[in-house]
């Protein structure tokens, strides 16, 4: 108890927190109160998810040509966006469910927060691979159901496994978020003012009355979820991954694109989720919830996987030159670093492997304006490596003959800023109307630090 | 009712005896079977528009069969000179030409041109009536509105033509264009019988007139130069493209290849200012301007004379010495590059005696030309690899033939009626002929062509004429070969051929003369006029003529294998004069002296960023002189060379560009004396420093939807005096920039090579490197087969499977289980010419896509020409045609989630448009970037004629799926299903469309398991690999690498 104590310590602010009543009125205050800055911003994102659902009428409805694509690039901006909303995924499931096992409570404040941001990565993400196809309309046809052809998908490609792997991830991410939300939801529907208000969340919270048997059961389930969802984390980025090394491409064809691109996608993750969490914390005044540590502690993470990213990067180089082989030589250390896209490759170099180098240092490590601006690099540097491994590589393959570059069309903008602009409007709908603090589990974790002060004190 | 009846009564029946009667009346299966025939037949009658006449398929068939398409021969003439043809007819549309293997001039081969045909007859802007104009004085153009071939007939009142013209038809102008065909000269003879003093003019841009006067100067007649291939040894290309351009290149490029498989010591030398087909197979090129080439022609033929002298003896006999001997005063400034090219070339040339030839660009000058004769006089190459016939072009060499005459004529102002046939001279006539102004001042002026064109616009009536797939005709091959045209088709949109329209204005019937009917029947109406009678009477008065047999047979014959038999020019003995050789080396001596001051005074630097430089133009080589610049197979076919769709360009070398600071794309100014053009430029290495060359075809004005404003119109640079080449040209960048749809932006190979050439250290013409090691000098023909076949690597011994752990996915043994399809494709023979490109497109149903979409690398060709320099010097220039590989591991195959990409178990990558999905992933793997994406519905605005043009064989895919090459899969197919209906095995040979079409026979298909394969035997010979073959994909498509030029 003493040690699991000595590691809560600063997890939360026990001493100014208001007692367990108040909290839970504090912390739900947003879900029934609008605040003065939310509608404009709604509004705004909701304009650019409109964007969204402009650019992909256009795509359905007149060809993947609304594109930039061409032969040799037949993915870009549509497989880069998925890649790398899915990357972003990954960080929600990664605190939740790894850090839950690893009985690393300080996850508890922002983990609700970070799922939040992987079921909302996750809808679009799981968008692009339909938008991209020719005929959209046909994608169950990489489902393997018994159709009456009598043919199944192929299963030596990767992307029937794509499918699987994303749809699992997603489903088990949604059972996992809205499970942990339970008892919060109950709250809710006891604190709501109104009629409806209540009905809304009663219906939500699935009758949940905080029984203790209630409790127990959620306690085991939630565990069983976390220990479901944590091999995803790692399963399904490496399986998206498969969608590039399976190939022969030089610059895509390389088995260490799995770490590689778990490691890369838990970066982009932790990278959005600062984005979002230090306005947050001002702007609710969480700085007793979510505090110095929490901050501390998800710059060490991105430093981590950060410098794993940088290796990475030396690896593909090293290991091409070390091919011997000279399409492998030529795609890597001649078209990567100094091709049309040379430029992308050193800004997406610059953002991921030297920007969080600056979380060698604790104060930077606990400065909100360094921490949000050092989340955006990364959020873009990531797109960026997306774009240069998937695009840069295709541009510039075997035969001179066929090199050709990728010029993005207005259609490609829309879908990438439209998809931005969806995710913010779920999520500050999120915001706006549940509850994105874990309250139970801050009371629970209040609890047991307070048990342990008075040992401690001892 | 009991139940016992039940099983008793035999009588037993569904319903009561009134029921039980059959109904009076239709039977319901009659019923049924009538309304399904209706309904069949209702769809076959809309479709079929066969001719009137008899037509007769070049394979006799005792029926025709709905779904089965049948071949008719006829031909196409271009430049005046025909091409024998094959046309593919599914059930009364043509769909598909390929050459006549009966044909000189084709040899089973048809060229872009002649392929791409097939779509401009569907063309849906040509002129679909006769229009009048509706004269507006304001306007640039003259309105017109549709009008009727009777209103014509009516308004031109032909009865009374004499009255406007003359008796004699001194105000009457005909206008046609330079033709070789029989019919066309009968009929212009009829018509100066009617009118014995109108005026006749031949106008083209590829008229050659410098060729004509050349040989009328040297030989005292108009003759055209035979070229034998296949008996030369060394050949050397002076400006010239005799293997990719003119009305025998077909022909030349099957003769060269075929000599050039059987020897190994076959050389080509080409000095050209921009590279060509001919020179990607050259063993040595030099880049030259225009009066480079001069130069050297000049040189070269200093050198041979030289050498006739010192070899002879004949030391102060011969009049060179007197005259001419060359001196170091008087002889061209020639550089050290060039110095040392001519003395290549010279020994090259004294290696192979009287086995050699030498061509030279037609649009040098006579000076040049005559020259040119005389080299190949020298070198002893008449009469074997060289000879002469007279030219059958209508009136060559004479005044008809000149411009200036035809300006005269048209500014004397005495010329009443004008008559266009065919051509489009508001176009291409040089800018400062203003041709559109004259031909407003003539009282009425009559055009007959395919399209609403300038031409048409500048005149009074506008008449369709035919397609040649839509009309009876006479055509001459280049070395005088006739040949029977005949239609495929009824007229589409009411069109008249020339010699119909010709027939009418001379007012007289020759099918109805030769029925017994002379003149009684006064002027015939056009009606009266028939295209079919006209061919007959001509074909039989020309074979009584010849005191040939003439019988129904004879034309049922000539009809049916499109060649008429026993007639061609017969060769001229003649020699160049003598003197007439000297005054013209003197002539150009003097010129390039001229030359040489006025460069030597110029600066020779950019000043201003202002270069001086020559000015070369040739015609497109892909719309040749705009005639085809609404065909978009041709608009979207990339240039041999440049790779450039959709446009023309002012190709440069990188030197000059760089001077310029000009970019592939910047705008550039070119100026002329009589005009300017801004064009964008596109850097070529290989191309001559100090020149431009612009492809002419471009910039229409017409109404022609698709040649419209695409290009820069080149004619504005060049004057009514000036040849295609212009000796002093001002370039200069406007600092504007815009995109080039080029499909192939990369040059260099980057150190590729030999993965995906197959860079070979074989060298050409090394002796005693056969396989049984003798000398190859004296075993003949035989061993050099051998030795060229069998030559030995000493690097590079390629097999066909590599070491692998894997079983083959399907058995290659000989006569084992299915056939198993493969390709060998000979980089040494192919010349990029683009042919395979262009019927494959119309074999496959493949979709243009637009300069929009080549502009984002969206171009659908399933077979392409790659082209690669091996440096910056372009020294050596590479191509490859690149098709689906077929490989046996492939690597599509494996990536797709839907298995739409498949092997089938003889060996093809199969492609199931309709499993396809679209993600793309195939061709991501595709190491030869050989998919092709739908990435709009592509097909979905076709024009309603030109769906007609489809292959009703093959699938058109909708937008979102991928396609590719399927080596023709609907072809091998249909030979099975034709073999097993027979109740035979399948024996072969299927024929894919781009090797059937190949001039130069490099594509080779067939079965690796049937015996005697050529495609099996090909494939293991040491030349023989894989493009990427370290990727382990086994491709069924081998290449044959390139032999490496002699050395020193």
């Amino acid at each position: 108890m003493s040690n699991e104590a000595i590691a809560h310590r600063d997890v939360l602010r026990v001493d100014s927190l208001p007692d367990d009543g108040k909290l839970t009125v504090q912390l739900l205050r947003s879900a029934f109160h609008s605040s003065w800055m939310w509608w404009p911003l709604f509004l705004l994102s909701g304009a650019l998810a409109l964007l969204f659902v402009v650019a992909m009428a256009v795509t359905i409805s007149r060809g993947i040509g609304s594109w930039g694509n061409n032969i040799p690039v037949g993915w870009a901006y549509g497989i880069t966006d998925f890649v790398w909303w899915i990357g972003i995924g990954h960080a929600g499931t990664f605190i939740s469910a790894f850090l839950l096992l690893l009985g690393q409570h300080w996850r508890a404040s922002i983990n609700r927060l970070a799922e939040a941001m992987t079921i909302f990565a996750l809808v679009n993400a799981s968008l692009f691979p339909v938008l991209h196809l020719g005929r959209p309309w046909f994608f169950y046809w990489l489902v393997p159901y018994p159709a009456t052809t009598g043919v199944w998908p192929n299963f030596r490609s990767s992307l029937p496994w794509d499918v699987a792997a994303v749809t699992a991830y997603f489903l088990v991410s949604l059972m996992f978020f809205y499970l942990g939300m339970l008892p919060d939801l109950a709250s809710a529907r006891d604190s709501a003012a109104s009629r409806t208000r209540k009905r809304i969340y009663g219906v939500l919270a699935l009758g949940w009355r905080g029984r203790s048997s209630e409790w127990r059961h959620f306690r085991a389930t939630y565990l069983l979820l976390g220990g479901i969802a944590t091999p995803l984390v790692i399963s399904v980025h490496s399986i998206v991954s498969l969608d590039f090394a399976i190939t022969q491409l030089p610059g895509w064809h390389s088995s260490i694109f799995p770490p590689y691109f778990v490691v890369g996608a838990i970066f982009s993750g932790l990278a959005l989720l600062l984005m979002l969490m230090l306005p947050i914390r001002s702007v609710f005044r969480l700085h007793d919830l979510i505090t110095e540590r929490h901050l501390e502690n998800i710059a060490k993470l991105m430093l981590a996987t950060g410098t794993i990213l940088g290796y990475s990067y030396l690896c593909e180089a090293f290991g091409a030159w070390y091919s011997g082989d000279q399409f492998e030589r030529f795609a890597m250390l001649v078209a990567r670093p100094f091709g049309p896209y040379g430029v992308l490759f050193w800004l997406m170099t610059l953002a991921n492997v030297a920007s969080p180098q600056l979380f060698w240092w604790k104060k930077m490590r606990v400065q909100p304006v360094v921490l949000w601006l050092v989340g955006l690099i990364v959020f873009a540097g990531m797109w960026l490596e997306r774009f240069v491994i998937i695009a840069g590589s295709l541009t510039r393959d075997f035969l001179p003959s066929s090199w050709q570059d990728f010029v993005p069309t207005w259609i490609d903008w829309s879908l990438l800023l439209g998809s931005i602009g969806l995710f913010l409007f779920l999520f500050l709908a999120f915001l706006r109307w549940m509850p994105f603090i874990p309250i139970s589990e801050i009371k629970r974790l209040r609890y047991e630090m307070v048990q342990a002060g008075p040992e401690r004190s001892a | 009712m009991h139940i016992p009846e039940l099983g008793g009564a035999s009588d037993l029946r569904e319903f009561g005896d009134e029921q039980g009667t059959r109904p009076a009346g239709l039977p319901r299966r009659d019923c049924v079977k009538l309304l399904g025939a209706s309904a069949a037949l209702a769809g076959m009658s809309a479709c079929v528009r066969a001719p009137d006449e008899e037509i007769l398929p070049f394979v006799r068939a005792s029926h025709n069969l709905p779904g089965v398409p049948v071949h008719y021969a006829t031909s196409m003439s271009l430049d005046g000179f025909a091409t024998g043809l094959l046309v593919e007819s599914h059930d009364g549309r043509p769909t598909k030409i390929e050459g006549n293997p009966e044909h000189p001039a084709s040899l089973g081969a048809a060229g872009i041109f002649e392929q791409a045909s097939v779509l401009g007859l569907y063309d849906p802007h040509r002129l679909k009536s006769p229009r009048l104009a509706s004269r507006k004085p304001n306007r640039p153009w003259i309105d017109s509105r549709p009008s009727s071939w009777h209103k014509f007939e009516q308004a031109f009142d032909n009865a009374n033509l004499p009255r406007r013209v003359g008796v004699r038809g001194e105000g009457l102008m005909l206008l046609l264009e330079p033709t070789a065909s029989p019919l066309t000269a009968a009929m212009l003879a009829r018509v100066r019988e009617r009118f014995p003093a109108c005026r006749v003019h031949f106008h083209s841009l590829n008229q050659n007139a410098e060729q004509s006067v050349a040989s009328l100067t040297g030989f005292g007649e108009v003759v055209l130069p035979q070229y034998d291939f296949r008996a030369a040894d060394v050949v050397v290309s002076l400006g010239a493209d005799p293997l990719g351009w003119g009305p025998f290149h077909l022909r030349h490029a099957h003769d060269f290849s075929d000599r050039r498989r059987r020897s190994n010591r076959v050389r080509l030398y080409c000095a050209e200012t921009c590279p060509s087909s001919t020179s990607t197979l050259a063993d040595d090129r030099i880049a030259v301007t225009p009066s480079g080439i001069a130069r050297l022609v000049a040189g070269i033929y200093d050198e041979v004379a030289r050498r006739r002298d010192s070899d002879t003896g004949k030391l102060a006999s011969s009049p060179i010495d007197d005259l001419n001997r060359p001196t170091a005063n008087d002889r061209p400034t020639l550089n050290e590059r060039e110095q040392a090219w001519i003395g290549r070339i010279s020994q090259a040339l004294r290696s192979a005696p009287q086995s050699s030839i030498v061509v030279c660009d037609s649009s040098q000058s006579e000076a040049v030309q005559l020259l040119v004769h005389a080299i190949n006089f020298e070198l002893g190459n008449i009469g074997s690899t060289v000879w002469y016939t007279r030219s059958s072009i209508i009136e060559a060499g004479s005044r008809s033939h000149q411009l200036s005459s035809l300006m005269e004529g048209l500014g004397s102002g005495e010329v009443d009626t004008l008559i266009v046939l065919n051509g489009n001279p508001a176009y291409t006539l040089p800018a400062n002929a203003d041709f559109a102004a004259r031909a407003r001042v003539v009282n009425s002026s009559v055009y007959l062509g395919q399209f609403d064109n300038e031409t048409a616009r500048v005149s009074t009536w506008q008449l369709p004429a035919t397609h040649f797939l839509e009309e009876w005709g006479i055509e001459c091959a280049y070395n005088g070969v006739q040949s029977i045209v005949q239609p495929l088709i009824s007229p589409l949109y009411a069109g008249r051929s020339v010699a119909e329209l010709l027939a009418f204005i001379a007012g007289v019937d020759p099918g109805k003369e030769t029925n017994g009917t002379v003149g009684s029947a006064g002027i015939p109406s056009l009606g009266q006029i028939s295209g079919y009678d006209l061919v007959r009477a001509q074909f039989f008065a020309a074979n009584s003529a010849a005191s040939r047999v003439n019988s129904e047979e004879t034309w049922r014959d000539a009809v049916r294998r499109g060649v008429v038999e026993n007639f061609s020019s017969p060769r001229v003995s003649v020699t160049p004069r003598q003197s007439e050789v000297l005054s013209a080396r003197g002539l150009l001596h003097r010129q390039l002296a001229a030359e040489a001051g006025v460069r030597g005074e110029r600066p020779k630097a950019v000043a201003n960023e202002v270069a001086s430089v020559e000015l070369s133009l040739q015609l497109s080589r892909t719309v040749h002189d705009g005639r085809f610049a609404d065909n978009a197979w041709l608009q979207e076919l990339p240039d041999p060379i440049t790779k450039l769709t959709w446009d023309n360009a002012a190709l440069m070398a990188p030197g000059l560009a760089a001077q310029l600071r000009l970019e592939t794309g910047d705008v550039a100014t070119v100026k002329s004396e009589v005009g300017s053009v801004e064009i964008p430029v596109l850097i070529v290495p290989g191309h001559a420093e100090d020149s431009l060359t612009i492809a002419l075809g471009y910039g229409r004005e017409g109404a022609e939807a698709i040649a419209r404003a695409v290009g820069v119109n080149a004619n504005a640079l060049r004057s009514s005096t000036s040849g295609m080449n212009i000796s002093d040209a001002k370039v200069s960048s406007t600092g504007r920039r815009v995109e080039l749809a080029i499909t192939q932006r990369h040059w260099l190979v980057e150190g590729r090579g030999e993965s995906i050439l197959g860079h070979a250290v074989i060298a050409r013409g090394v002796e005693g490197r056969g396989v049984e090691s003798s000398d190859a000098e004296g075993s003949g023909v035989d061993q050099q087969i051998g030795d060229s076949l069998h030559p030995v690597s000493t690097k590079r011994k390629s097999s066909r499977r590599p070491l692998t752990l894997y079983e083959p996915p399907t058995d290659t043994k000989v006569g084992v289980g299915a056939d198993q399809w493969a390709m060998t494709i000979d980089l040494d023979q192919c010349t990029g010419c683009s042919a395979c490109v262009v019927a494959c497109q119309s074999e496959n149903n493949i979709p243009v896509v637009g300069k929009e979409d080549v502009l984002k690398g969206r171009e659908m060709h399933w077979i392409r020409i790659d082209r690669y320099l091996s440096d910056d010097s372009a020294s050596r220039i590479d191509v490859q045609p690149m098709l689906c590989q077929h490989c046996e591991k492939a690597p599509c195959e494996y990536v797709c989630p839907v298995n739409a990409t498949v092997h089938s178990d003889d060996g093809l990558n199969e492609m199931v448009y309709n499993r396809c999905v679209g993600t793309r992933f195939c061709s991501n793997n595709c190491p030869y970037k050989v998919r092709r994406f739908n990435w709009y519905e592509y097909n979905g605005d076709v024009s309603e004629p030109g769906k007609m043009q489809k292959n009703p064989d093959v699938t058109v895919r909708a937008r979102g799926v991928m396609e590719k090459c399927t080596f023709c899969i609907q072809r091998i197919r249909r030979a099975q299903r034709e073999a097993e209906l027979a109740g035979e095995p399948y024996t072969g040979p299927v024929q894919t469309a781009c090797q059937q079409t190949c001039p130069s026979q490099a594509i080779v298909f067939g079965s690796l398991t049937s015996r005697d394969s050529e495609v099996a035997a090909l494939s293991e010979l040491p030349r023989a690999f894989s493009a990427l073959e370290e990727l382990g994909t086994i491709p069924r498509v081998r290449y044959l690498s390139k032999l490496k030029p002699e050395e020193g």
